[in-house]
């Protein structure tokens, strides 16, 4: 187990010189002058100039990409350009909003989904299935944003009930975000639920559990279900990283204070070591989330268990 | 021998297939009346003079018998831009999964045809590419190139081309692997025989479903990096574009952001019943 | 008193049953209704079944076998199964009208089964002893640590050690996992147990060593058994009475003598007739000639008339009925009307 977990971490290495260079180099060629921006209206060019060449600006993209690396492997993510605070400080003071949304919404998600994804397959081609498959459909085909501003029109604007923006008012904050990201995955969810479970319903072990005289409802929960969770839990721990970085024009919709609207504020004010900042450590933090989910799995599958145990 | 003549599944079988599923129907039929619209409102409206030419007179006029969706703050008809923004959110969704489609599938039955250290090296970067969020990527690559339909187009494409490289290898190598591949090349049918004659069309089915669940994903996509400012640039009539524009507005001029938002939503979902519909057709084995 | 308490709780007895028949089918009729077709599966069949006996039910793949077992048990889905039937009788209690409480005390407790493909009948994510502790939970009430401790001593009964309870079914080979499924089924010491084919999908070294372990814990345990199958070979080893099935329909039933020495209905000469012969191995294979007919056709005549070399013309009109040949020998074919007519194997 501990060392499929550092095989898993060593391909992080990998991964974020990947990530780093493809944002950096993307970066380097956006429109947009950070120097410009830096250093304000009334400079002269040849103070610019200067100015960047000090920044080290003017060496070639491979020098440059070279020394932001070894800050990276030192812990250094470098200053933001606009307002010039530490880029890892800044990141980390944003984070918790975003996980506490995305722990929130995929809470949702499961209450939501999995008992109705159950009772879709149990009553398979009844009115009750009709209905949960189509409001599935229809959930996955609701934009989140558009979903986001109709929430905050009837529930905030016109009725009171939430904070229209922002994270300030506690748990009420956190509801409008946490529905309107988890409507697509729960729909999502729940057809998975249904034709996973659906999948297990109709195994030849499912009989030998019937012929034992075991109950409906217990063969169904603790068979059936329990063999239906691999897949489940693989949708929904990808569900859950996803959040972590899809979660960007929700956030915005909501001026939520998390990791997405940092990510757009930075690429929008042209702040490139903020912007790919932001890019690595996001998919730095997607990829360990989805690690964790990874070894997860092993407590619902003996077979994966195995396999990581090396057995 | 387990689905050995998926490939001798005739078109009219897969027509009765999906005639079946009623929602699918539904969701072909609006989808086409959806596909009249974008091409009679390209005709029909003059760009400048409907769609994007300002009429201070007629600024935020709420819906009526003239305007039937109302007018936006600069007073130009809702109905007429959401049904001339039609083609943009269909040929956004369509061009970018063809690009994804065509990428994906190349890289994938390569690394699966050639094998060996080329494929381990294709697939591994492949993962890597995988775990980093498609959204930033997106994001980065429009702001980088500027916010146009083309860039929204491209970037969306790439940043799904692991996805399908990825199953596309995966299906080309079950398809490969089959016994009656196995068989054909037992009779002596070439490499290349065997993989136009009988891997590919085998492999197609998986392809196109999950290019049609991607077209759905790409539109409300699309919308959303407009709506961000980082997609198609107003005052084009795209939805998400449309949704910015009229975002200011909201809490007096709510119809302003909900015409837009159904017309993505019933745009979406009627894709989502046709791919639901082709699953089902392609592959009776995945019918629940 | 501790320990007379578990005993008593542990040590099963087969379950008190005082009638001849552990097993009394009447009028069995199984169909399944889809949206395309409905398939006729079992189309009125009688099945008895005496203490402690062993009956097997021969016949292809398609037959009706397995829809028929699982109809003992109630366990036909429905939709899109509708069964009918005058009576199921198990252990004198009537399946058809049993609520799904008093069912699932009869599963498992008083009658059983093991399935054809080990590989796939064990749950993949619980351990095996986990599995037969399942039923000593349902029915005799232990809790689980006790149930455990009861598994193990069923494992070592079907010639697993007892350490091996803690393993997953991916852990143990097909012949190991049928061991399992078998110790899963008599876990609970049913009067009946229903075995469909359960050496099928084994190796032949593995099947006789399978099918001994069932002789012996059938003898031990006085169970009274189903075997269902298509190996004839099995039957002559195993059972005392034997149903052959064709198309839904019991064609012939009788003692293993009645059916082996004194075949009747042309059906089970052809199945004779189709197996290799060992002592000329230059004889041909004689195969039944055509295909099982389709199940979605409701026939007028005898089902197997187009397959059989003795058809008259009657045959495709008429329905064959049930003819008594001997006390414990039937067969249901028309041409038995003439008092002249035999068949070709019964000449030899």
């Amino acid at each position: 187990m501990l060392k499929y977990i550092f095989k898993r971490i060593l391909i992080l290495i990998p991964l974020i010189f990947l990530v780093s260079f493809i944002v950096f180099a993307l970066m380097d060629n956006a429109p947009g002058d950070p120097v410009r921006t830096l250093v304000g209206e009334n400079m002269t060019e040849e103070q610019i100039e200067q100015k960047r060449e000090e920044l080290g600006f003017n060496d070639p993209l491979l020098v440059r990409y070279g020394r932001y690396m070894k800050g990276i492997f030192r812990g250094d993510f470098g200053k933001s350009i606009y307002g010039n605070k530490d880029v890892l400080k800044e990141y980390l003071f944003r984070l918790p909003y975003t996980v506490k949304l995305a722990l929130l919404s995929i809470f949702f998600t499961l209450i939501i989904s999995i008992p109705t994804g159950i009772i879709a397959a149990v009553k398979q081609n009844t009115w009750i299935d009709a209905i949960f498959s189509a409001g599935a459909i229809m959930g996955l085909s609701i934009p989140g944003f558009w979903l986001g501003l109709m929430l905050v029109l009837i529930f905030s604007v016109k009725l009171g009930w939430f904070p229209v923006y922002g994270a300030d008012e506690g748990l009420k904050s956190y509801i409008l975000p946490a529905i309107t990201l988890g409507v697509a995955n729960a729909s999502l969810l729940t057809r998975m639920t249904r034709s996973s479970l659906l999948d297990t319903i109709r195994q030849d072990y499912l009989k030998t559990v019937r012929a034992k005289g075991l109950s409906e409802r217990k063969t169904i929960l603790n068979h059936a279900f329990r063999n239906a969770l691999i897949p489940i839990a693989t949708i929904a721990g990808s569900q859950f990283s996803g959040l972590l970085s899809g979660s960007i024009i929700v956030e915005n919709v909501f001026s939520w204070p998390g990791i997405g609207t940092l990510t757009v504020t930075a690429i929008r004010t042209h702040d490139i070591t903020l912007a790919t900042g932001c890019a690595v450590l996001t998919t730095m933090f997607t990829a360990v989330t989805l690690l964790i989910v990874d070894v997860l799995y092993a407590f619902i599958d003996p077979r994966i268990k195995a396999q990581y145990t090396g057995k | 021998m387990k689905k050995s003549h998926k490939k001798t599944r005739n078109k009219s079988l897969i027509w009765r297939q999906f005639k079946k599923n009623k929602g699918a129907v539904i969701g072909l039929v609006v989808f086409c009346v959806i596909v009249v619209i974008a091409i009679v409102s390209v005709i029909v409206f003059d760009f400048e003079a409907d769609i994007t030419a300002v009429k201070a007179a007629d600024r935020l006029l709420p819906p009526s018998k003239e305007h039937w969706f109302g007018t936006d703050n600069l007073g130009r008809d809702v109905f007429a831009r959401v049904c001339y923004g039609a083609q943009y959110s269909l040929l956004i969704g369509v061009v970018s999964v063809i690009i994804s489609v065509v990428f994906g599938s190349l890289v994938g039955a390569f690394a699966a045809f050639v094998g060996g250290w080329i494929e381990t090296v294709i697939m591994r970067l492949i993962e890597l590419l995988l775990m980093i969020p498609g959204i930033l990527l997106v994001i980065m690559i429009v702001y980088t190139f500027g916010a146009s339909i083309p860039n929204l187009m491209l970037a969306l494409g790439l940043s799904t081309v692991p996805h399908f490289a990825r199953n596309a290898r995966a299906s080309v190598l079950t398809v490969r692997n089959n016994e009656y591949i196995e068989a054909s090349r037992a009779l002596g049918a070439s490499e290349l025989r065997v993989l136009f004659k009988h891997v590919l069309p085998n492999a197609i089915s998986p392809i196109l479903v999950q290019a049609t669940s991607r077209i759905s994903g790409c539109i409300i996509s699309a919308a959303g990096y407009s709506f961000l400012g980082l997609g198609v640039p107003s005052p084009l009539p795209e939805w998400g574009a449309m949704l910015s524009d009229g975002r200011p507005f909201i809490y007096n001029y709510p119809y302003l952001e909900i015409f837009p938002g159904l017309a993505i939503m019933i745009t979406v979902l009627a894709i989502n019943q046709i791919g639901d519909g082709l699953r089902d057709a392609l592959d009776p084995k995945l019918k629940r | 008193m501790e320990i007379f308490k578990r005993k008593k709780k542990t040590v099963q007895q087969p379950k008190a049953f005082e009638g001849e028949y552990v097993l009394d089918v009447e009028d069995l009729k199984i169909r399944y209704e889809t949206d395309d077709a409905v398939v006729y599966a079992v189309n009125g069949i009688d099945l008895k079944l005496k203490r402690k006996q062993t009956l097997g039910l021969v016949g292809e793949t398609g037959a009706g076998k397995t829809s028929t077992v699982l109809a003992l048990l109630k366990l036909i889905p429905t939709p899109p199964g509708v069964v009918e039937a005058k009576k199921i009788l198990v252990n004198g209690k009537d399946v058809m009208a049993l609520s799904d409480k008093q069912l699932q005390q009869i599963r498992g407790n008083e009658i059983a089964m093991v399935f054809q493909d080990p590989m796939t009948s064990l749950d993949p994510v619980y351990t095996v002893g986990e599995q037969i502790a399942e039923s000593y939970m349902i029915h005799d009430k232990l809790s689980k640590k006790e149930a455990l401790e009861e598994a193990k001593k069923m494992l070592e009964i079907v010639g697993i050690p007892a350490e091996r309870s803690g393993e997953f079914p991916y852990q143990f080979s097909g012949g190991m996992k049928q061991r399992v499924v078998i110790a899963i089924a008599l876990a609970c010491r049913p009067n009946i147990l229903i075995a469909d084919e359960p050496t099928t999908a084994l190796d032949v070294t593995i099947q006789l060593q399978v099918l001994e372990l069932m002789k012996q814990l059938n003898e031990k345990y006085q169970t009274s058994t189903i075997m269902i199958t298509h190996d004839l070979g099995i039957v002559a080893e195993t059972c005392d009475e034997v149903a052959v099935m064709y198309a839904g329909q019991i064609v012939e039933k009788g003692t293993l003598e009645d059916v082996f020495e004194n075949t009747k209905h042309p059906y089970t000469e052809g199945l004779f007739n189709s197996l290799p012969n060992m002592n000329d191995r230059n004889s041909k294979l004689n195969p039944i000639k055509g295909l099982i007919p389709d199940p979605t056709i409701v026939f007028t005549g005898c089902p197997f008339a187009e397959r059989c070399r003795y058809a008259k013309e009657k045959c495709f009109k008429q329905k064959p009925t049930v003819k008594h040949l001997s006390e414990s020998h039937q067969v249901k074919c028309l041409r038995y009307d003439e008092a002249d007519f035999k068949i070709e194997r019964s000449l030899k």
